[in-house]
């Protein structure tokens, strides 16, 4: 270990550290969405709170979203890594579940009286 | 350069490849405690370390880029073959950059703690591009650059006592 290393981890921790807080920086949110997308367009838009049970068949691949009791998770998906089988349940808004191949992402965001008055 | 060196370096290439290749492959059955898409222990980049001291800036590149397509060809898929691409050749370029300038000041702990993070940062903007949304992106940058710092420590300790023993081999006459 060299002094060069110490800058090095340093510049990354602030890189971390900035990243997270920047993530957090949103209050909370009220109503809960999840939000499917298939290759970048979205094809569905779902409550959180909503009891959804939806397999998609795409060109590119298969997954199956269920979500129950305020929890999104993929139960199952034809990739090969089941990356997104194995994620832990989104629940909280930003958390997202993704799978690579199929190009499949579910995203969880907050829509609330309060982000416009953010993002004005 | 003789005749002889040159093929004496293009046969070191090689195995510096294939071993990197091999590297990737078997990291795939080490289970990780997270699940998140990208994260892996990232073995490959020890040859890659050892690469950006024996070899020239270009060479670095071509034994990168050559063993992201093999390993594509062989064992992943065009998706696979993006995200590597673009951690591989950002990661190399950051590596080769801060050996090439800051020798002096950095071991190889520091180079490969940075080859790991950027790695990670090059798949994040993949991910962004292939998704549509940069939140995604952001949502796993934090763990995805921790988990970077975590195996590029243990890469560049790996890599520290790899490049001490091949030293013998790894003199050309350049």
């Amino acid at each position: 270990m060299k002094k060069g290393d110490l800058v090095i981890f340093a510049l990354i921790i602030i890189g971390i550290i900035s990243v997270y807080t920047y993530n957090g920086r949103q209050g909370e949110d009220d109503v809960l969405i999840v939000e499917v997308r298939i290759d970048g367009e979205v094809v569905d838009r779902f409550n959180l709170e909503d009891e959804v049970d939806k397999e998609y068949h795409t060109e590119y691949g298969f997954n199956h979203l269920h979500i129950h009791d305020g929890s999104a998770s993929i139960i199952a998906a034809d990739c090969r890594d089941q990356i997104c089988v194995n994620t832990k349940d989104a629940t909280k808004a930003r958390e997202a579940l993704v799978c690579v191949p199929n190009r499949f992402t579910v995203e969880i965001i907050g829509e609330g009286g309060d982000i416009d008055v953010i993002s004005q | 350069m003789s005749s002889h060196n040159k093929a004496r370096k293009i046969v070191y290439m090689g195995l510096l490849i294939s071993l990197a290749m091999a590297l990737s492959y078997f990291e795939r059955f080490i289970p990780l405690p997270y699940n998140v898409p990208g994260m892996k222990l990232g073995l490959a980049n020890i040859i890659t370390v050892t690469c950006v001291v024996y070899f020239k800036k270009s060479e670095v590149f071509l034994i990168v880029i050559s063993r992201i397509l093999l390993t594509a060809l062989i064992i992943g898929s065009m998706m696979s073959f993006f995200y590597s691409l673009a951690g591989g050749v950002l990661s190399s370029l950051g590596m080769v950059f801060v050996y090439h300038f800051f020798k002096k000041y950095v071991s190889t702990i520091g180079i490969s703690v940075l080859g790991g993070v950027l790695h990670n940062v090059g798949q994040l903007l993949v991910l962004s591009v292939i998704t549509g949304r940069t939140t995604i992106a952001l949502y796993y940058a934090p763990i995805l650059m921790v988990a970077g710092i975590l195996t590029g420590i243990f890469v560049g300790i790996t890599s520290m006592y790899f490049i001490k023993h091949v030293k013998v081999i790894f003199r050309f006459n350049s």
